[in-house]
């Protein structure tokens, strides 16, 4: 795998990915870089479709950076004795507050299985493969999200 | 194209160089070895393990406090520590500043010729906000911590809890009810936080048992007493688990210290975090602004950084946050003298800023008190500049919620005191 190539090929898609499931450009800039700095550290010894294995580690990079934030956060909340309000990483959905409330409310893993096929666009398989899921996980956890949209958001459908 | 195919932005800004830079080192290198993922690559790597951040600056020992440069060494000078975000922030076109000019008044901090020797006089009188601050960041700019060696020390006392003892226990907050309590008054739980900041940015926290429930301020005395002196320990329910004493060292003590509102997120983690914060109080009174702005007023359309079109609850935000980073930094240990004072300066400039006069800490100390259009009182030592404590002002009383540099100095390691 020539590894330029794959960076040429799938940082903007992977770029986009993140700067919307982060909320914040400079986030998801900062994610993506890392994302293609895991890959690129693993890519010896990589085989497969190349495409939902930048989407996992970039849905990995993503749930460590939110694991970050929350043990600052616990830290700062012992030191302080204060819970500051926190720049929370979450989909940006400019436009829509109804539908980022309702994303809001989902639980991680299934925004992860229900984003990475609405936005990243990956099949069922794919998204199986990359998460090391069974793909009847995959289907539950799909089902349970849209489930979950639809009945907070009624009046129209939310995902295909 | 449904809902959520609809909310996926476009994304389609030009690669930043710092990104092109960290690929184009990566990809000039062979791939490292051992480090592969799993069957599927979304790999238990540690973080950053392989990411070439940019060459970090030595963070070289520095007196904190009195010397010029910054708390974390020569090499960390803005261009070498901040991103080309942080490089576009500062390259603010003038109009930034210019705007801020128009609501910052400029004093010029001058170090060296004679020292000035306390603020007192100018803080004495209640009223005006800026002669008292004005005259603070003359001395701060003259202070220097005491003792020696490359790690800062602080210790601090902090409210852990706090409740308002009325007759009806309903309203905001944490309220008991005592129908004996016809006057509110206040009661509270403090602790002492230690904390050691190591020059390479690691550091230690440590904060002891919560001590005895106590009254919040003098003033509640009164009323406890119309209210028969009821036993406060008995009043107050324990302190939670989460406040049993902690020691706990700290990889990056600046995430923790520079946490408050996004604040962090915001300065280079990789050198000084505080080299892209400019020095001069107009500069800095920009650079606040714009943080502040875009931290908060994202979700308002049509508001611009000067303010027009903003929403009245978005300018508030915007104005609690400046108000909360000049906080956060004059709180900040390495926070050299040199961005202290302009700090002390814009503190007092503050929309609705006032000065309460001199006021005591619970420790006793007099502090020069500067009360802020939300509430917010912070207090400042008149002999030093230094950051004193913070708290809140109601019915005319000051209840401290902290109480900062109960002593702060440097000291040879972590640990030391």
């Amino acid at each position: 795998m020539v590894f330029r190539e794959v960076f040429e090929a799938h940082h903007a898609e992977i770029r986009r990915y993140l700067v919307n499931r982060a909320g914040d450009a400079a986030v998801g800039e900062e994610l993506a870089s890392e994302t293609f700095a895991r890959a690129f550290a693993a890519s010896g010894r990589f085989s497969g479709a190349v495409r939902p294995w930048l989407f996992a580690i970039a849905t990995n990079v993503l749930r460590d950076e939110l694991r970050a934030r929350r043990r600052r956060l616990a830290l700062l909340e012992r030191l302080r004795g204060e819970r500051p309000p926190v720049v929370a990483l979450a989909p940006v959905v400019p436009g829509d507050p109804e539908l980022a409330a309702a994303l809001a409310t989902l639980r991680r893993d299934e925004l992860d299985v229900l984003l990475l096929h609405a936005w990243a666009e990956l099949t069922y398989e794919e998204i199986a493969a990359a998460l090391d899921l069974p793909i009847g996980t995959v289907r539950s956890r799909l089902s349970r999200a849209r489930a979950r949209l639809r009945s907070l958001l009624p009046e129209r459908s939310p995902v295909r | 194209m449904n809902r959520l195919r609809e909310a996926y932005q476009p994304y389609d800004e030009p690669l930043p160089r710092a990104t092109r830079e960290r690929i184009e080192a990566l990809l000039s290198g062979p791939p490292p070895r051992g480090a592969a993922p799993s069957s599927r690559g979304p790999a238990a790597l540690p973080r950053h393990a392989a990411l070439p951040r940019h060459a970090a600056p030595p963070r070289h020992a520095a007196p904190p406090r009195d010397a010029a440069p910054s708390p974390r060494g020569p090499a960390a000078s803005p261009r070498d520590a901040a991103s080309p975000r942080r490089r576009r922030r500062r390259a603010l076109p003038l109009a930034f500043a210019a705007v801020a000019a128009t609501v910052v008044v400029v004093v010029v901090l001058s170090a060296g010729g004679s020292e000035p020797a306390s603020a007192r006089a100018a803080c004495t009188p209640a009223g005006a906000a800026a002669p008292c601050t004005h005259a603070l960041a003359q001395v701060a700019l003259g202070h220097v911590l005491p003792g020696s060696g490359d790690v800062l020390y602080v210790r601090s006392s902090w409210v852990v809890t706090g409740f308002t003892v009325d007759a009806s226990g309903r309203g905001p907050g944490n309220r008991i009810r005592l129908a004996e309590a016809r006057t509110p008054f206040e009661v509270v739980r403090r602790a002492v936080d230690e904390l050691w900041v190591a020059p390479d940015g690691r550091g230690r926290v440590a904060h002891t048992d919560p001590g005895p429930a106590q009254l919040a301020a003098p003033a509640d005395a009164a009323a406890w007493r119309a209210a028969g002196s009821p036993d406060l320990e008995a009043l107050l329910p324990p302190a939670g688990e989460g406040m049993r004493p902690l020691q706990q060292d700290v990889p990056d003590v600046d995430s923790v210290l520079l946490g408050t509102n996004g604040l962090y997120d915001v300065l280079p983690h990789d050198g000084d975090p505080l080299a892209p914060i400019p020095r001069d109080p107009v500069a800095l009174a920009a650079w606040l602004r714009e943080r502040a702005f875009k931290e908060r007023a994202a979700h308002d359309r049509g508001c611009t950084l000067d303010g027009a079109g903003c929403k009245p609850e978005t300018l508030r935000e915007i104005e609690r946050t400046i108000a909360g980073d000049i906080t956060t930094l004059l709180a900040y240990p390495a926070t050299p003298r040199e961005l202290a004072a302009p700090l002390v300066q814009l503190l007092g400039e503050q929309p609705g800023a006032r000065a309460l006069g001199l006021v005591h800490d619970e420790a006793g100390r007099e502090l020069a008190a500067i009360a802020l259009g939300d509430g917010e009182v912070v207090a400042l030592d008149p002999e030093t500049g230094v950051l004193g404590a913070v708290g809140a002002e109601s019915g005319g009383v000051v209840r401290w919620r902290r109480t900062y540099a109960a002593a702060a100095a440097r000291v040879p390691a972590v640990g030391d005191r």
